[in-house]
């Protein structure tokens, strides 16, 4: 009777030689583990960061002389069907005669981005400047009509990454 | 082989059991009384997307001071009212009241007051199980030390976000419409108050304005239509929606412009929307909302 658990134990005999095949594997093993250790580690240390009270109150610091509204905590992961970032949309209500501040907060390495749209989701705003290729942590928005937008959030040169979007006004 | 027969076994044990006890839940929502039973019109997370997408009662206060309306405290809830509720919808609809006060409060720098406030807050959410979101004793060591009212105004807004979060999870959405009624409610009055005392465009805009948060509190409570106990706030909300349907508020897109100052980049919206309210308007809004408002407020 075969051994199943044996046979699937059992290495092939290595092109390189019984003893230095095995270990090479070893070695790919070991560094596949520490490299998949650190994504994960880094995964769970940036999220376990945006569930932390102290880094909501850290991206507080960011809106200044803002008086503080809303906050929307961003999770995404992965690529989206066409291989694009994920982005993930709120509404809100923001109202003529005020000057809102919107931030971008996220602890890990890559880049927040935030954008809003009218309530026909044409384009207001973004805190990446795509011309000069320069991405802004706040942005101040002078309001001139009452009305729901959209703020739409997505994370650059990153994946499974959170951040904080806080909302101010003045 | 064998284990992957006892693996398949496993399986059909676990889809048995999901089967049997997903009958079951089907059986208790059908033995549940019909008053208890939620009008499923809209899911609860799209009435949390909605509540989330309302501006806070704070910004209307921020109106009131950008006019330069003087404080007023003889318009708000005494804060010692809210030992005078004991239900869980005048507790609701009064934390939500009493917390538009303290933001209020907070907006004029009234310190000693905005205590008094706090410590009502915290009561009402205690009665509401939602004590644990309002730490009282970092409240007041924030009050006496903090020079700067804006650290105050975040731990209380960020406090009621954690409350519709944790309502959210424990799919409580009537409590949360409940105190964003109160809140948005409370905020009106004292606009409309303040508006008969001290005209003005700005503040007639504001009053205007709150035909959108109405329109979206109107969708929330249809889901709540077959509940007894929502038929009252139901029927003041049609009354006041009658009221707003006759202000007219249009939109018009402009391209918006930029410009980078001291490395921040900040964008002058160019759109225009006009708002058109006559006095007329503004005195039945602000009738009704006291009738509703002070029927809120009483005890119980």
């Amino acid at each position: 009777m075969t051994n199943r658990f044996w046979t699937y134990k059992t290495s092939p005999p290595s092109p390189l030689g019984e003893g230095r095949g095995e270990g090479i594997r070893k070695i790919i093993f070991k560094i596949t583990l520490i490299i998949f250790g650190c994504i994960l580690f880094h995964a769970t240390t940036v999220n376990a960061q945006c569930d932390d009270e102290d880094f909501m109150d850290l991206c507080a610091e960011k809106l200044g002389d803002f008086t503080f509204v809303k906050a929307n905590k961003i999770k995404l992961s992965g690529t989206t069907k066409d291989g694009k970032a994920p982005t993930v949309e709120y509404p809100f209500v923001l109202s003529k005669s005020s000057t809102y501040v919107l931030t971008a907060c996220y602890p890990g390495p890559g880049n927040m981005i935030v954008e809003l749209f009218d309530r026909d989701h044409k384009f207001i705003m973004s805190n990446y400047d795509k011309s000069q290729k320069k991405y802004y942590p706040t942005i101040n928005f002078v309001c001139s009509a009452t009305g729901v937008y959209y703020l739409v959030y997505s994370f650059a040169n990153t994946e499974n990454a959170c951040g904080i979007g806080m909302i101010g006004f003045k | 082989m064998f284990l992957f027969k006892k693996y398949s076994l496993v399986c059909l044990v676990f889809f048995i059991l999901a089967c049997d006890n997903e009958q079951e839940q089907i059986k208790n929502e059908n033995t549940k009384p019909s008053d208890d039973q939620p009008s499923t019109l809209i899911p609860d997370e799209v009435i949390y997307d909605i509540i989330h997408s309302m501006s806070s009662p704070i910004e209307t206060a921020n109106q009131l001071v950008k006019a330069k309306v003087p404080y007023k405290s003889e318009f708000l809830n005494a804060p010692e009212n809210a030992l005078n509720y004991n239900s869980e919808q005048k507790m609701a609809l009064n934390l939500g009241i009493l917390g538009a006060d303290l933001g209020y409060v907070n907006m004029y720098h009234q310190k000693a007051t905005s205590l008094l406030y706090m410590g009502a807050v915290k009561l009402l959410a205690d009665g509401l199980k939602l004590g644990k979101f309002f730490d009282i004793s970092t409240l007041k060591s924030l009050n006496k030390n903090s020079e700067n009212i804006d650290t105050i105004i975040y731990y209380t807004n960020k406090s009621f976000e954690e409350i519709n979060q944790y309502l959210k999870n424990q799919k409580r959405p009537e409590v949360s419409s409940e105190i964003l009624l109160g809140g948005w409610l409370e905020s009106l009055y004292l606009a409309t108050k303040m508006y008969r005392l001290y005209p003005g465009k700005e503040l007639k805009e504001t009053i205007g304005q709150q035909k959108i948060t109405l329109d979206n509190i109107y969708l929330i409570y249809s889901t709540y239509q077959n509940k007894k106990s929502f038929k009252e706030l139901i029927n003041n909300i049609n009354d006041l929606k009658k009221i707003y349907d006759k202000i007219n508020i249009t939109y018009q897109y402009h391209p918006p412009t930029s410009k980078e100052v001291n490395g921040v980049l900040v964008v002058q919206d160019n759109s225009k929307n006009s708002i058109e309210i006559t006095d007329q308007h503004i005195l039945e809004i602000s009738s009704l909302t006291e009738i509703i408002r002070n029927k809120m407020i009483e005890k119980e």
